[in-house]
């Protein structure tokens, strides 16, 4: 029998609004993580990520985002945490999605992440593609999705952190 | 342990010309969906889009903001209000003999009675040295249908899908 793949490691559906998001003890056991996030905002605001409580300037990132008019491209280095997506949807009605894909998680080298951002809001809105680095040779353990600004994800948001 | 959740839903492989495919009865039993394809369409042009159409419905439910990259700068457009969602772009009889274009859409929450947004990328390489024969394009989509996804439509834009392309539908479990 084929090995098991992409398996739901855990996922929350927020039933109050909340600053972050945390996966915790996540196991070692895969090979790569995929966490899927469908969330609306309070107050427009760029979504991160940070891994294992990790606060220092470790996170970095270079994108390229579509606005509907132009093509863009920035990045950003000694991070504190990872670009995710920019300008999550406040509409209540109308969510954005993210899926973020981490390879060798679980290694002791240093972490690559793939990031897509789909936020249609049927005349506004984006769609960007990022690559991240988390400078960190340590298993990812933890992964904490946060609002940059401080803001919260709004009740109804779901999270889902698959194993690969 | 967890259970295992990529599940294929159904498959099709084209056997001759075909004007249009399409995934009905989805079952609710899963959470996401995902659309894999390799397909290229008949008609003398590049590239081909596709249209999808989601339950049937044909209303001005639909947009999408996409990213195109062809070879020159890239560019952003988008479409809002739409009676269908320009879901991928593929290989027209323009392109080199026996390419195909290929997608991956992922759709979470396809369940949801409110809006649904979407993501997918689609690429066509073609060891072409014309200017824009080939492509990447990622899209943002949003449906805003009120009902959950049961059915998926896709249709080229002019003629038909060309034979041995293929159409996969996954479901998958957050749970």
């Amino acid at each position: 029998m084929a090995t098991a793949t992409f398996v739901p490691i855990a996922t929350q559906t927020l039933g109050s609004a909340a600053a972050s998001i945390t996966f915790s003890s996540i196991p070692g056991t895969y090979t790569d993580l995929r966490l899927v996030l469908t969330c609306t905002t309070s107050v427009s605001d760029t979504v991160a990520l940070q891994f294992n409580s990790d606060t220092a300037t470790n996170y970095s990132y270079t994108l390229i985002q579509g606005t509907g008019a132009v093509a863009n491209s920035g990045n950003n280095t000694s991070a504190t945490s990872a670009y995710i997506g920019s300008g999550a949807p406040t509409s209540t009605t109308v969510p954005g999605m993210y899926s973020i894909d981490v390879f060798s998680y679980a290694g002791s080298t240093n972490k690559t992440l793939l990031v897509n951002a789909a936020i249609d809001q049927n005349g506004s809105g984006d769609v960007t593609c990022a690559v991240c680095l988390w400078r960190s040779t340590s298993a990812i353990t933890a992964v904490k999705l946060l609002l940059t600004g401080g803001n919260n994800f709004a009740t109804g948001t779901i999270a889902t952190l698959f194993g690969i | 342990m967890a259970n295992p959740t990529l599940t294929l839903i159904s498959s099709q492989t084209l056997g001759g010309t075909t004007a249009s495919v399409t995934f009905s009865s989805i079952p609710t039993s899963y959470n996401d969906l995902k659309l894999v394809v390799s397909a290229r369409g008949d008609t003398a042009a590049f590239p081909v889009a596709v249209k999808i159409a989601i339950n049937g419905d044909s209303a001005t439910n639909y947009s999408y903001t996409n990213l195109l990259g062809n070879s020159s700068a890239a560019s952003s457009t988008r479409a809002s209000s739409a009676i269908s969602d320009l879901i991928a772009n593929m290989d027209g009889a323009s392109a080199t003999a026996s390419t195909f274009g290929a997608w991956e859409i992922y759709i979470p929450n396809y369940n949801s009675t409110g809006s649904k947004p979407f993501f997918g990328i689609d690429v066509i390489e073609t060891n072409d040295t014309t200017a824009a024969h080939a492509e990447i394009q990622a899209n943002a989509h949003l449906y805003r249908g009120a009902s959950g996804i049961t059915s998926i439509v896709l249709t080229p834009n002019s003629s038909n899908f060309v034979q041995y392309s293929n159409f996969y539908l996954y479901g998958i479990k957050n749970s």
